[in-house]
């Protein structure tokens, strides 16, 4: 996302200088995503020659306050109201690695997959404890760590289909017979 | 309480010919560990949580619960065995549909000797713990799956066993209620039981401080946790 969008949004809920917006980016972000100042500072310039924001006041400490111009707050609001386009991401090197495996005879592919599963899941599991150890309250924090664990499932769901679409007991045959077996599936 | 399983095998004899469900399996799980086993259906990790909790027995090998060797037992112990230290969640919820929830839940108190009013209050507390008040009293087929598995969650959390073993113990509920009863089998590690949770779901592996996989009634992995994650991997 760009971080044009974010500050309209955050200024949505009324007036704010930029070191508050600031603030309030980080905090949203679950303290993943800091801006520096001079990010915000000239995104505020643009917003403003381009007549979505307008300056409020400076105070005796010199910060200004900025709040949305009509056209601000359309834009604003058609942010919320229009849904992010599904991007995919094609160059996943998780799955690309395994694609690439596949046209390798030489290549022990259950390894490989399972290298990559004790990872991943080892992420999960850090995550997971990391999100029971939180306090309830922390509800941004949380909403992050669940998107990192589905993410990671989603991983691990990817790689168990992998074996079984591929058919190798991880502990027993070898990767003459995956590949065979990947070679006959014209789908892979 | 601690949990040791020694080149633990269980070999099935079918017409077929024999099936090795679990083969020299050894894995400890100690007081205060939460271990997962995972593995595709078929691995063998039902019939080892059945053999962890004295209700199957192992075809050679030992598994001992707190120091006791579960095969040395005579019937009668291995039941208090059962009884008073393991808790255990079974996949298809085993509630005696003769009995409301509470008095499933407040069962294995009375069979450990206590008496009816404090066991009945004990379990009211339990189940109050993981589902709706008004359920108490309602009998096994007047609930639904979600609510049956609560029930089966509450009455092996109640008392306070020091081994608790679950089988797929969240297969009927929703994603929120599914991460409390796992956070109450975490919890209870935390506290010092040991816990092992049977399933498939990486998602609900996750939660143990170590995964452990099976193929084919062999272990062929372990993952375990970073000891104490205070902040994100990067």
């Amino acid at each position: 996302m760009s971080v044009k969008d974010g500050l309209l949004a955050l200024l949505r809920t009324g007036p704010k200088h930029g070191y508050q917006l600031k603030i309030d980016f980080d905090e949203a972000a679950g303290d993943t995503w800091h801006l520096n100042f001079g990010q915000v500072y000239t995104t505020l310039q643009r917003l403003r020659r381009d007549g979505l924001v307008d300056e409020v006041d400076t105070d005796v400490e010199g910060r200004t306050t900025y709040r949305l111009t009509d056209q601000g707050s359309v834009v604003a609001d058609r942010w919320f109201t229009t849904p992010v386009e599904r991007t995919v991401d094609n160059r996943d090197e998780v799955s690309l690695k395994i694609l690439i495996a596949l046209k390798d005879p030489g290549l022990e592919i259950a390894e490989v997959l399972r290298v990559q599963r004790v990872n991943t899941m080892k992420a999960l599991q850090d995550f997971t404890a990391l999100r029971a150890n939180r306090q309830e309250e922390d509800l941004r924090w949380t909403m992050h760590l669940d998107r990192l664990v589905f993410l990671a499932e989603a991983e691990l769901r990817w790689i168990e289909r992998t074996e079984e679409r591929l058919r190798v007991p991880p502990d027993q045959k070898g990767v003459s017979d995956a590949v065979a077996v990947a070679q006959r599936q014209p789908s892979l | 309480m601690r949990l040791q399983l020694r080149n633990v095998n269980r070999v099935f004899r079918t017409k077929a010919g024999s099936v090795d469900a679990v083969h020299d399996v050894s894995l400890n799980v100690e007081p205060g560990e939460m271990v997962a086993i995972t593995g595709r259906s078929g691995c063998g990790k039902t019939t080892l949580l059945n053999l962890m909790g004295g209700i199957d027995r192992p075809s050679s090998g030992s598994i001992l619960v707190g120091g006791w060797t579960l095969g040395e037992l005579s019937v009668r112990d291995l039941a208090r065995v059962r009884r008073n230290s393991i808790g255990y969640v079974f996949q298809d919820f085993n509630l005696i549909p003769t009995l409301t929830a509470a008095e499933n839940v407040a069962m294995p108190l009375e069979l450990g000797g206590m008496k009816p009013r404090p066991a009945a209050e004990q379990a009211r507390e339990a189940l109050a713990g993981v589902i709706e008040r008004d359920v108490a009293d309602a009998f096994p087929d007047e609930l639904s799956g979600g609510q049956q598995q609560r029930v089966a969650i509450a009455r092996a959390l109640v008392g306070e066993r020091s081994v608790l073993l679950a089988d797929e113990p969240t297969g009927a509920l929703d994603e929120l209620t599914a991460e409390v009863i796992m956070r109450m089998l975490f919890e209870r590690a935390q506290r010092g039981a040991a816990v092992v949770v049977v399933t498939h779901d990486p998602g609900q592996a996750a939660w143990a401080d170590r995964v452990v996989r099976m193929s084919d009634g062999v272990i062929v992995e372990t993952t375990e946790r970073s000891a104490t994650p205070t902040e994100l991997p990067v």
